[in-house]
């Protein structure tokens, strides 16, 4: 088993600043320690995946082992991110779990549908929250093995 | 016609007599053939007569019928005038030979006439989307020209004169000879836009009260879904300040602090009871034959737990297949038990018992209908208050005695509604309650 000698970035797209806040919290306390990137909505997500605008630049936009994802946001919500990064040849095999407060059986279904790899309802309790965050790390970043990130 | 002598017979009697011993035989020939002329005559002046009476009286007839004709045919005519429906017959080239007062005033005034395959253009006559002109070969009349009976066909007549435009219904059948030789058409038609503008106005009402229930419950649904988003944020940090500050807040600070956590639990439940509330009808599936009786033993498995809990039982008899989304069977029986279970005597076991029936009888409100019941030997309730339980949030005790929203019986009933069924409870104070449900017996599996 051979781990990258970078740590794994993550990327959340997220759109609400308290639930960024509480992420950025919760990492920090399950002692994660690979660098967390925010995006605030799905246009902000596919221009960074994708190097585009913003995020031309190489540096500015370290390739993720992992994106988190929510569902509701504004301009180009979750959905619709999740289709295009699970369709382009280029970006599918990045592991995008979907991290949402919506626990509607249809949503979790599309999301499947769609190819995504895990689908996780937003915790309400910090506790939780903690919970999940070091469930993830555990499973994600020790136990599976990632695609090397590319670019 | 007289019974006067002929001429010839007075000629005849009028001449005196001679008496000669021996009449000459010239005299006595001469005497025969008058006579027998005379007879000749008088036959043929009685044929005559009988003749000239029967001339008479078939005239006499022959006046009658032509009277009776008269009158038969002025009372069509004016039964033809007084008609509210158009009646229009053409010959067998299509031109009219008779058409009344109400065929004149929808297909406009001036006498009708002119090619049949102008006829649409002349009379504006169009489809029934109001904007295609009706093709001539497919005209009722023409249909019926062609031998073909046609009945209530739909046409839009609009023309300057007619701005409003006029529906009508039309029919029209060949007309035959003995021969069964076609030799022309008639075509009766009727006004019915009041109908027909009573029916649009209908279905545009209809539509547009299925579009704002269709946005209402997408309304509901987004708007649950949406409040639930800062509640989680009061919720979050609410638990943050307790866990890194609670130490350093005063004990009725903490209190507080608790208190406001728990009325966003409960609000949280609401929205999240709401959310459930909207999605039977905005999420629902389609219905399906459903087994009751594999429904039921799921529910009790899946209430196992509360079952032993309660010590108590569930009892399940005959359970009929209903035509249902099988999710929302599951959650209206779930919804019945547990309600059965939770609203115990606190000193005796519940007992739930769970069967049904498919409705056997005539009367046409139970064919095809099946009867679910669930009682039980709980707490029950006064009577008054069998409907006030299926309201959205009633509650018929406080939240420290029972717990839950009150959204489970409204859940049931709109379960229950949107099945096209019906829901009842019956119970007294302390005599256990028992709740009927009608739904739809489950259809036989279409035949492809």
């Amino acid at each position: 088993m051979t781990r990258p000698t970078k740590p794994v970035t993550i990327l959340m797209a997220e759109d609400d600043e308290e639930d960024r806040l509480l992420a950025a919290k919760a990492f920090r306390e399950s002692r994660l320690l690979n660098p967390l990137v925010f995006v605030a909505d799905g246009e902000e997500l596919l221009d960074y995946l994708r190097r585009r605008g913003a995020y031309a630049l190489p540096a500015s936009a370290p390739a993720p082992g992992l994106v988190l994802l929510d569902l509701n946001m504004p301009r180009k919500d979750g959905r619709e991110a999740l289709r295009e990064i699970k369709s382009d040849p280029a970006l599918r095999r990045i592991p995008v779990i979907v991290m949402t407060s919506s626990e509607a059986e249809e949503d979790v279904v599309r999301s499947y549908d769609l190819g995504v790899n895990s689908f996780i309802c937003k915790p309400v309790r910090f506790e939780k929250l903690l919970d999940v965050v070091r469930t993830l790390g555990k499973y994600w970043l020790e136990i599976v093995e990632l695609p090397e990130p590319a670019g | 016609m007289t019974s006067e002598p002929t001429p010839l017979s007075r000629v005849n009697r009028g001449r005196p007599c001679s008496t000669p011993k021996t009449p000459s035989p010239e005299l006595a020939a001469l005497r025969q053939l008058l006579e027998t002329t005379e007879r000749i005559a008088l036959e043929q002046t009685l044929r005559l007569e009988s003749a000239m009476h029967e001339l008479a009286s078939h005239g006499e007839e022959l006046e009658r019928s032509r009277q009776a004709l008269a009158t038969k045919s002025g009372l069509l005519e004016s039964v033809l005038e007084s008609m509210a429906s158009g009646v229009v017959a053409v010959d067998r080239y299509g031109r009219f030979s008779l058409y009344n007062e109400a065929a004149q005033h929808v297909l406009g005034q001036g006498p009708l006439a002119g090619n049949p395959h102008d006829w649409p253009t002349s009379y504006g006559l169009y489809l029934p989307d109001g904007a295609t002109l009706f093709p001539a070969e497919d005209l009722p009349l023409a249909r019926a020209l062609r031998g073909e009976t046609v009945d209530g066909a739909e046409m839009f007549v609009w023309r300057p004169d007619l701005p409003d435009g006029t529906w009508l219904s039309v029919s029209a059948r060949p007309l035959l000879d003995s021969a069964g030789h076609i030799t022309g058409a008639m075509a009766i038609f009727r006004d019915v836009s009041r109908q027909k503008r009573a029916e649009t106005a209908r279905t545009e009402f209809e539509r547009r009260l299925q579009q704002s229930n269709k946005e209402l419950e997408e309304f509901a649904f987004a708007a649950s879904h949406d409040l639930q988003e800062p509640l989680r944020k009061i919720l979050a940090f609410g638990e943050l300040l307790c866990s890194e500050y609670g130490a350093a807040l005063p004990e009725q600070a903490r209190d507080y602090v608790l208190r406001m956590q728990g009325g966003a639990v409960r609000m949280q439940s609401l929205i999240r009871d709401l959310l459930d509330y909207s999605r039977i009808t905005s999420r629902g599936e389609t219905f399906i034959p459903v087994d009751l009786g594999d429904v039921a033993r799921e529910v009790v498995d899946h209430l196992e737990m509360r079952i032993r809990e309660s010590t108590g039982s569930v009892e399940l008899g005959e359970l009929p297949a209903v035509q249902a989304d099988p999710t929302q069977m599951f959650q209206l029986l779930q919804n019945l038990v547990s309600n059965a279970l939770k609203f115990r005597k606190p000193d005796v076991a519940p007992v739930v018992k769970v069967w049904g029936r498919t409705l056997q009888s005539d009367q046409d409100s139970d064919r095809g209908q099946c009867e679910l019941t669930v009682s039980d030997n709980g707490i029950g309730f006064e009577q008054r208050f069998a409907d006030r339980i299926f309201g959205v949030f009633q509650r018929l005790h406080s939240r420290h005695a029972y717990e839950g929203t009150g959204i489970g019986l409204a859940i049931c009933r709109k379960i229950v509604s949107r099945h096209g069924g019906s829901i009842q409870a019956l119970s007294s104070p302390g005599e256990g309650t028992r709740f009927v449900v009608r739904l739809p017996a489950a259809r036989a599996p279409e035949v492809p």
